[in-house]
């Protein structure tokens, strides 16, 4: 099973933050899902300290080459 | 009162000295590689000896799931940690109390042969003693200061309990976080802490990838560093100021109310 990085980049910031561990999972869709439950959490946190949600998470394979962009706000439903 | 507890003692050390006849005793129980043991003074140990057993606890053993009866309470010694768990229907679960080298697990506060409520899983791998919960009721019974330590033991759990209720609800992940590893850096005793930051995810009920943001900021403010599989405590002021003070009162709690098992005092 291939292992995912979840990079967060935070936009106004300009900064990455690098997800050096990662994590092993099936496939792209469960690294997906990782991502977007993660999101969810990640803004409620952001939101009770008054910080910006203007992140994605950029996810690599463990080569480093991107899989995936994912905004945070796509965890939100309108 | 241990109406035989000088005769125990005074047989105890003829047996030592029949042992040294006979040579070395691989078998000697070291009450000081726990803080609860540690405290029991030399009557309670005699009458405790023969019921003790050494064992290894192993990372992920489950020592017993809610339901069942427990019949032996486990004293983890130097690094092992034990977690008690409350599973939801769901399947997701999140950590009620952290046990160490400080106390001990199953049957505390029931107070012996009960059903458990919680699950215990072994945290971080370690030596542990282990004593049949009816023993530990008899020894009680037989002594007052046994029964003593071990309500006063029993209440500074439920006081870490109460305050993990107040933690979860009211704290951020990254104080959460810098809380449980404070309280881990004092059980393990060293600055690395064997830990994936799926088990962090898990105690603490988030998923790993927030654990890894949440990581990340501890250690720009220079607190931890997380390898794969390990943490390493860089700073624990650092840590202290990125934690909730849940961490600080359960202690200050623990101190005051059982300074003999504290080790800072």
């Amino acid at each position: 099973m291939p292992r995912f990085h979840f990079h967060i980049r935070r936009e106004a910031a300009g900064t990455l933050d690098r997800d050096e561990v990662g994590m092993v999972l099936p496939d792209i869709e469960a690294a997906q899902t990782e991502a977007l439950e993660s999101a969810k959490e990640l803004i409620i946190e952001r939101i009770r300290a008054d910080r910006r949600i203007d992140s994605f998470f950029e996810v690599t394979d463990s080569e480093g080459n991107v899989v995936f962009l994912m905004p945070f706000w796509q965890a939100l439903r309108f | 009162m241990f109406d035989l507890s000088s005769g125990m003692a005074a047989l105890t050390r003829m047996g030592k000295d029949v042992r040294i006849a006979l040579g070395p005793v691989a078998d000697e129980i070291d009450f000081c590689a726990n803080r609860l043991l540690a405290s029991l003074k030399e009557p309670e140990r005699a009458f405790m000896r023969p019921f003790i057993s050494r064992r290894t606890l192993a990372a992920g053993e489950i020592l017993f799931e809610p339901g069942d009866d427990v019949t032996v309470t486990y004293f983890p010694c130097h690094g092992a940690m034990v977690s008690l768990r409350i599973t939801c229907s769901d399947g997701k679960d999140v950590e009620a109390a952290t046990i160490g080298r400080e106390g001990a697990v199953g049957g505390i506060v029931s107070a012996g042969k009960k059903p458990a409520y919680a699950r215990a899983i072994v945290q971080i791998s370690g030596p542990a003693y282990s004593i049949p919960t009816t023993k530990i009721e008899d020894a009680k019974c037989r002594s007052p200061a046994v029964h003593d330590l071990f309500c006063r033991y029993a209440d500074a759990l439920l006081a870490q309990v109460m305050q993990s209720v107040a933690c979860s609800a009211l704290h951020a992940v990254e104080q959460r976080c810098a809380r449980w590893l404070l309280a881990t850096h004092d059980r393990v005793g060293q600055s690395t802490i064997p830990l994936t930051q799926e088990a962090l995810a898990d105690m603490l009920g988030v998923r790993r990838t927030t654990i890894s943001a949440v990581a990340k900021s501890l250690h720009e403010r220079g607190a931890i560093r997380y390898v794969r599989g390990r943490v390493d405590i860089i700073n624990r002021k650092r840590l202290l100021q990125a934690a909730c003070e849940c961490y600080e009162s359960v202690e200050a709690h623990f101190a005051r109310i059982l300074p003999e098992v504290d080790e800072t005092t």
